[in-house]
């Protein structure tokens, strides 16, 4: 189906929203980490 | 939704939006300055307004992002995206100013140039309490102009949708480069709990609504049981299910469409709007069209066509009344295809 006609010019599609799960759930990780890391540096 | 082109399309809502945002942000400034100078009279008005900028910038960015998972958990909250691009674009500004003032009192008075004594004064890079944060920053601003610079619809039309939103997903790489920025910079020599507790509470609020959103919306696109009859067609809902004038979303083969029902009738199109791809389905029937709940841009039930001037389509659906059930092929029709609208009660 997305390759019917809803692919062209669609960004907020199943893989744009998967790709929306998959950066926060790096983030999510990393940012607090490096929050962490900066703390204890001082 | 454009004829032609226009610099900005001022309404009501926009100036009244811009107006509080403008005034929120003068605001800020100035009760921080007077904070500032009311606790400490001899610090210098270059360190008072570069703080003042960076926390305004920083703080608005929170803002930014929050808005987008909080209108996807809760509609009601679906106004304050409407011109959330002033927001971006306001939260550069602040940046600039906050960069700009800090490379002249940190940069400016050496023999070399400003941006050059910034990228390589401190090159420390393997040290976390002494790392070159400013560069972070430097980055996370050069983001952030690209996004503001290319905010228009202009370049939304000129680069294509998707092109668009990647460029515009940079804001999560500007907003990790500014925790780092704030992180191994003024929380370095700021030890006092505060500021360390407001920006890792503001980290937290930001990083949970993204995941709990995206969870959300992974569940939407689950796969569901649905069996199709013998010409394709699937059965989607009973046909009291959708509120009138409103439409009921479903996952069909991999993409989602809006099936909506008014005036006695049933159309279903694509769930992508054409202009920021926002979400059509969340919208309601205004006027005779549906209209998409992101920033009103129209299209007419049975064509997925927006009314001329307007040249915007959207795919179009099959559509059939089985008793009270709806049942809608998953084959996408071209955008802008007409379809007969199914009849309730025929």
């Amino acid at each position: 189906m997305a390759a019917a006609g809803l692919a062209v010019g669609d960004a907020m599609t199943r893989p744009l929203r998967r790709r929306h799960l998959v950066v926060w759930a790096v983030l999510a990780v990393v940012l607090p980490l490096l929050f962490a890391l900066g703390l204890l540096a001082r | 939704m454009s004829a032609g082109y226009q610099a900005v399309s001022w309404n009501r809502q926009k100036k009244l939006y811009d107006a509080v945002l403008g005034g929120s942000v003068v605001t800020y400034l100035a009760l921080f300055v007077g904070v500032s100078f009311w606790r400490d009279p001899h610090a210098t008005a270059e360190t008072v307004l570069i703080r003042a900028f960076g926390t305004a910038a920083i703080l608005l960015l929170h803002v930014v992002l929050v808005i987008g998972p909080l209108a996807r958990l809760d509609p009601r909250l679906l106004p304050l995206l409407y011109n959330r691009r002033h927001l971006g674009v306001t939260t550069f500004l602040l940046g600039l100013a906050h960069g700009s003032l800090a490379l002249f009192q940190f940069h400016a008075l050496g023999d070399v140039h400003p941006l050059v004594s910034l990228l390589t004064s401190n090159t420390r890079f393997s040290s976390l309490a002494g790392f070159p944060f400013q560069q972070l920053g430097f980055a996370a601003v050069g983001i952030l102009f690209l996004m503001a610079a290319t905010s228009h619809d202009f370049w939304l039309n000129q680069l294509s949708p998707p092109v668009w939103k990647r460029l515009h997903m940079g804001v999560y790489v500007a907003y990790g480069l500014l925790v780092a920025h704030v992180t191994l910079g003024v929380l370095q020599d700021e030890t006092h709990p505060l500021l360390a507790g407001l920006l890792g509470l503001g980290m937290a609020l930001v990083l949970a609504l993204h995941v709990a959103a995206a969870i959300r919306e992974t569940r939407l696109d689950r796969p569901q049981d649905r069996r199709a009859d013998a010409s394709g067609f699937v059965d989607v809902c009973a046909a009291d299910e959708i509120p009138e004038n409103r439409a009921r979303i479903v996952c069909l083969s991999g993409e989602r469409v809006a099936v909506f029902r008014y005036d006695g009738r049933v159309s279903a199109v694509s769930n992508v709007c054409r202009h920021q791809n926002g979400p059509l389905g969340e919208g309601k029937i205004v006027d005779g069209c549906i209209t998409c709940p992101w920033h009103g841009y129209q299209y007419l039930p049975e064509t997925g066509a927006s009314p001329p001037p307007f040249t915007e389509k959207v795919s179009t659906f099959d559509v059939r009344i089985v008793g009270d059930r709806v049942l809608v092929h998953p084959q996408p029709q071209p955008p802008g295809t007409r379809i007969e609208p199914a009849v309730l009660g025929a």
